[in-house]
């Protein structure tokens, strides 16, 4: 037999739409056999998130005593405030558990993005982007949620409409099969998805005081509401996998990470097909050949093989990725950074700059921190003469501007990449490490001498300041000698 | 004198912050369509490989002078009113002593890296998070002993046709000969001079412009 190429597999199993009938021995092997169904991250993740539910919703109900808010009987409240033995200590361990909270999916997003990115890869392997907007709507939630698994199509409306029907008794219509996710969890992760960066940025305000008291004000019902949004569905959640008897295999998938492959072939058989193409791939890469008949039902196992013969000289589609475009010439590109400056000082009477973005946002975050300190401090202390703040300046904005204006080139050149830069001979981690340190001596260097290439460099070589001149002389005449010293790390 | 605009007729800083935001959209769509997202671009200079970064500083530099001396002839800008960078010697000798030090061992500079970092590159994403602790520990742990470097060399707002007490449009044209100059000279190394060829163990990569 010649080897069947993943995307065979795939069209094959894409004929059948609907999960064919089961014999009772054929039921039985496959109820015996387990599949993976989630990561042991998320199964932590979802712990972690539960218990925190559990402990926050205790303190929150039992925090909220002022009069027109108030939902926890009187009781209840003396009893929380006997736990924590002052309603102060009770507010701080709300707020540090919140901030445990908002630091551990917080760091889940920037570790997992890589992940998405990876998925999303693989979800476009064959399908280069679409244009219609059902497809777009698609995407943008796709990058909320963090997951194409997760994401509404049209599929899944039809399943709730099914759903719901079937509920009201009303229709007979077998329901569609389901990806590793259903139309009705779907649409409670998306509220979910929606209402949680709510709760964590109205939670720090309120909790640090952030902004106008205006701000503050509506942080308090606007808090409120997408907690009592989440609850609503998370009475659902709870009762569906802890209830009902239908959807045990759901609720010991989430404690063991796996579940039979019977409930997947039935709920999901989607997400059933998509492991089957797995672990079909993985069982020919490691054993040297995979029998499609060890993985599925015999029945189903012939017919897929009787499509795989018809399709035995499919290829996948090829999908040209566009080319980066070149670099402008350096001699344009410097003319019209010269116009910009010129634009600058004839509007502002002042250049351009980059560095002093990140001494203004530490400091901005020190003082959050501790305001004692930045205003103690002999070089901190001068962001706040004269009544000024470190964020409102002219520079601040512009390097959010930079941020965009550099994105948006490097869309249209094609060029916007996660990728790291670096010499041939040295590796990834090595790369990260030198930028860093180098990072840190540039940050500083831009300190000692009030401003960077641009702020100093620039700005004072284009009004012909003696000390801009003497900078820029400095920077690249050690720069040559620095970078003889690093020669190993770029060539 | 009309300008600076924003120092002669009042604007609210609200306009004032959002103008800020789109020079800086500006800023960074020519510096990432310039190269200067790509940190082998930028240290290919100091290897005599290719001069991008160089070009493009200078013809900024030479344009921008002479934009505004142009606009304070015809009377346009009042010079007395725009930002000239302080000259203190010690500082900016020290600072860019240990500004090019990182400039070698990282090949970004903080507005690149910026740059290099909304294009999704993780090295520069990574210069960026070390500028920051740099940037930081100025403030925190370096600027009481350094204190004497950053104050040292004091001269003011001091530009160079003044230092040497010569005309301004003479000084320019001098700037404009040497940055011909320049210009000349780099291509030239680029075609033909390559001291690093040995460590390099291949071809020259010149970008294609």
């Amino acid at each position: 037999m010649t080897k069947i190429t993943r995307y065979q597999l795939e069209k094959a199993l894409e004929q059948f739409e609907y999960p064919p009938e089961l014999t009772a021995e054929e039921k039985d092997k496959m109820r015996q056999r387990k599949m993976k169904k989630h990561d042991v991250a998320i199964v932590l993740l979802h712990w972690f998130n539960a218990f925190t539910w559990i402990f926050m919703l205790a303190t929150g109900a039992a925090l909220i005593v002022s009069g027109f808010y108030k939902i926890a009987p009187q009781f209840y409240i003396n009893i929380m405030r006997g736990i924590f033995s002052s309603p102060a200590d009770m507010l701080q361990f709300h707020i540090w558990l919140g901030t445990i909270w908002i630091v551990v999916f917080g760091a889940y997003t920037i570790f997992g993005y890589r992940k998405y990115l990876r998925r999303r890869e693989a979800s476009q392997r064959y399908n280069p982007k679409s244009k219609s907007w059902k497809e777009k709507l698609k995407a943008y939630q796709c990058i909320l949620l963090g997951n194409p698994a997760m994401c509404i199509d049209e599929n899944d409306i039809k399943w709730l409409r099914i759903r719901i029907l079937h509920i009201l008794g009303k229709s007979n219509e077998p329901l569609p099969p389901q990806g590793s996710f259903n139309g009705g969890q779907k649409l409670y992760g998306l509220l979910a998805a929606i209402m949680t960066p709510i709760i964590m940025l109205t939670g720090v305000i309120m909790a640090f005081h952030l902004g106008p008291a205006w701000i503050v004000r509506w942080a308090i019902p606007i808090h409120f509401t997408a907690v009592g949004l989440v609850v609503s569905g998370l009475m659902i959640h709870v009762y569906m996998g802890a209830v009902l008897p239908e959807e045990k295999p759901a609720f010991f998938s989430m404690l063991t990470g796996s579940t039979s492959e019977l409930f997947l072939y039935k709920h999901h058989f989607n997400f059933y097909k998509e492991r089957i193409v797995r672990q079909f791939i993985w069982r020919n890469k490691s054993d040297g050949g995979a029998d499609l008949k060890d993985l599925l039902p015999d029945r189903l196992a012939r017919s897929v093989e009787q499509k795989l013969e018809e399709l035995k000289d499919l290829q996948p589609p090829k999908i040209e990725k566009p080319k980066a475009k070149n670099f402008w010439n350096p001699y344009v590109g410097g003319f019209l950074l010269g116009l910009l400056f010129i634009f600058t000082y004839f509007v502002y009477g002042r250049g351009l700059g980059a560095s002093s973005f990140l001494s203004r946002t530490g400091t901005f975050l020190w003082n959050l921190v501790s305001p004692a300190y930045t205003h103690s401090n002999p070089y901190w202390s001068h962001y706040f003469h004269d009544g000024h703040t470190p964020l409102g300046n002219f520079m601040i904005f512009e390097v959010i501007g930079l941020f965009i204006g550099g994105f948006w080139s490097g869309k249209k050149a094609h060029r916007n990449k996660i990728e790291i830069h670096k010499g041939p001979n040295i590796s990834n981690t090595k790369r990260i490490i030198y930028s860093m340190i180098g990072g840190f001596f540039m940050g500083l260097g831009a300190r000692i001498a009030r401003g960077c290439t641009s702020g100093q460099g620039l700005t004072g070589g284009i009004t012909l300041s003696v000390g801009g001149w003497l900078f820029v002389l400095v920077v690249f005449a050690v720069g040559y000698l620095s970078a003889f010293l690093f020669r190993r790390l770029w060539l | 004198m009309i300008a600076p605009i924003f120092k002669e007729i009042s604007v609210s800083i609200e306009f004032q912050y959002f103008l800020a935001i789109l020079i800086g959209v500006a800023f960074g769509y020519i510096l990432e369509s310039s190269g200067f997202g790509d940190a082998r671009v930028i240290a290919a200079e100091f290897y005599f490989e290719d001069f991008r970064m160089l070009k493009v500083f200078f013809a900024a530099m030479v344009t921008g002078a002479m934009g505004i001396l142009f606009l304070n002839w015809v009377g346009l800008l009042d010079i007395n009113k725009i930002f000239i960078p302080r000259t203190y010697l010690w500082g900016q000798a020290l600072g860019g002593a240990v500004l090019g030090f990182g400039f070698g061992m990282g090949g970004y500079c903080p507005g690149t890296s910026m740059v290099s970092a909304s294009t999704g590159k993780l090295d520069g994403m990574a210069f960026v998070f070390g500028a920051f602790l740099g940037t930081m520990s100025f403030g925190d742990i370096f600027y009481g002993w350094l204190k004497k470097a950053y104050f040292g060399g004091a001269l003011g707002r001091i530009t160079l046709p003044r230092l040497f007490n010569m005309n301004e449009g003479v000084f320019m044209l001098i700037v404009v000969i040497m940055a011909i100059g320049i210009f000349w000279l780099v291509e030239k190394t680029e075609r033909d001079w390559d001291p690093y060829g040995k460590y390099r163990g291949r071809p020259k990569r010149i970008i294609k412009r």
